[in-house]
């Protein structure tokens, strides 16, 4: 798809499957959206929401004062063609939040494709568990 | 575990299971008489479990009720022979043969205590709190006979100034009684000597602390976990490690192995892959000036360790962990030289 990034894309968003964290005890779903097409050197906005999906509060751990979220997006053979905190080094500060009943919160950042091809892209939270959350990889195919 | 079925042991409420085999390393005989293998149907023997276990563990001195599969029987864990005496009278009034019973002394099951949870000798690596925020305690010092500990700047209300932060340990909600008061973080400055263009500089990511009158804190003691190697990530706290005294170095040798304790990832080590280095902090203005990096093929730290104590192989305190990567493999402390050249001399130990 040439052009037209952005109002055109948004029909085309992808929504990972939710993640839960620890499956039938914690409340809270990860997502990615991000657009399923797109091409080389239009940019490409994603999204990460995590979701209290139940009627109670939820508490939440998460890096940094300001939340630090990662983005990954991996070519079709796996390696790693954009890292979002590479080389980044943060302070290894805890937040403690907690999420009312409904409550999404949302990060937003974008990747600039260089090179035609088939992505997948997983967004990731850090926090004190010894696994990070982790959404599931969405597909992004990028033509020249 | 063969004899103890996690999905059918029960403990008291009161008590928690640090492992659902901890009482066969040795077993101790059973008060009752040995009995051999019941005869009674298993799913009869299962509603003896469910009773004794509801019943049973609510008398004092019980520690366990467990329906062994192996001889058909229940078995009810007790630590004196006080309760015993009490299980099996509870168990003739309820109905349950003494052959489908065993009744076993054992010693009582306690919290395994971790770097999270109430230390009330505080010592370096324990969890702190303040605010929304939760990081790690330094280390103890005295300055100007002010009883204190270190931790990181930016386990502070701002980083850099001042503000009075008061920290709770392990967390506000356990225990709202507060342990300090943030008394010393100098500020970050432009205008310092080796400070990059644009960025606010100091040589520490390092804040002191005064201790509240009544908090009780060791000197020269970091949290020592039950891991006999590190990178194990365990919390369990097993007593403190004594530190041999400060070591003087801002440069520290390549390849050289460091320690630290933090309430996240616990015991970890890796190697010195940079010394004295200027670290910018990701997505801030601030760079700290003449850092260590350690780093290991593993994750040796993770969020909320910031404000560790960082430790030699000699037990020497190295100076106070403040960062790391996204993937946790590489920390990043300020040498304690740097510490004491912002914060002033500290007595350690």
């Amino acid at each position: 798809m040439r052009g037209g990034h952005g109002a055109a894309l948004s029909a085309l968003l992808v929504i990972g499957a939710p993640h839960m964290p620890t499956a039938g005890v914690s409340p809270l779903e990860f997502t990615i959206s991000a657009p399923t097409r797109t091409h080389v050197g239009a940019t490409v906005a994603i999204v990460l929401r995590l979701h209290n999906a139940s009627d109670r509060p939820a508490e939440a751990h998460f890096l940094g004062r300001t939340i630090v979220f990662d983005i990954v997006v991996a070519r079709e053979d796996g390696a790693i063609a954009w890292r979002r905190l590479e080389k980044d080094t943060g302070p290894g500060i805890l937040q403690i939040r907690t999420l009312k009943p409904g409550e999404t919160m949302q990060w937003h950042d974008r990747w600039l494709p260089r090179a035609p091809g088939r992505y997948r892209v997983q967004g990731i939270l850090p926090s004190d568990a010894r696994e990070p959350l982790r959404t599931p990889w969405v597909g992004v195919e990028v033509s020249p | 575990m063969s004899r103890l079925n996690p999905l059918r042991l029960i403990v008291p409420a009161a008590l928690v299971a640090v492992a659902a085999c901890q009482d066969t390393t040795s077993p101790p005989a059973p008060i009752g008489a040995r009995v051999a293998p019941s005869a009674y149907a298993p799913q009869q023997v299962q509603r003896w479990f469910d009773v004794m276990a509801r019943e049973g563990l609510a008398l004092p001195g019980t520690v366990l009720a467990d329906y062994d599969e192996t001889t058909n029987q229940v078995v009810v864990g007790v630590e004196h022979a006080a309760a015993a005496a009490n299980v099996h009278a509870l168990a003739a009034r309820l109905g349950v043969p003494a052959a489908a019973l065993v009744v076993r002394q054992m010693e009582p099951i306690h919290f395994a205590q971790t770097l999270r949870d109430r230390v009330d000798t505080r010592i370096g690596g324990i969890q702190i709190h303040f605010g929304n925020f939760l990081c790690s305690m330094g280390f103890n010092a005295v300055d100007g006979g002010q009883p204190s500990f270190v931790t990181a700047s930016h386990c502070t209300n701002k980083q850099g100034g001042v503000q009075g932060t008061v920290y709770y340990q392990p967390l506000q909600s356990v225990d709202g009684v507060s342990i300090g008061t943030e008394v010393e973080d100098p500020p970050y400055l432009r205008r310092i000597a080796g400070c990059p263009h644009g960025k606010k500089c100091r040589h520490s990511d390092a804040s002191r602390a005064a201790y509240n009158s009544g908090i009780n804190s060791a000197l020269g003691q970091i949290a020592k976990t039950d891991a006999n190697s590190p990178n194990t990530y365990s919390l369990v706290l097993n007593g403190s490690i004594s530190l041999s005294g400060g070591d003087p170095r801002d440069h520290f040798t390549i390849g050289e192995t460091i320690n630290k304790v933090g309430r996240t990832t616990g015991w970890t080590q890796g190697q010195v892959t940079a010394t004295c280095a200027t670290v910018n902090v990701s997505r801030t203005n601030i760079s700290q000036i003449c850092q260590t990096i350690v780093e290991n093929s593993v994750q040796i730290v993770g969020g909320g360790d910031s404000g560790s104590p960082v430790y030699t192989s000699t037990n020497a305190l190295a100076g106070v962990l403040w960062g790391g990567n996204s993937s946790g493999t590489l920390l990043v402390f300020s040498p304690l030289k740097n510490v004491q050249d912002e914060i002033g001399p500290l007595q350690i130990k």
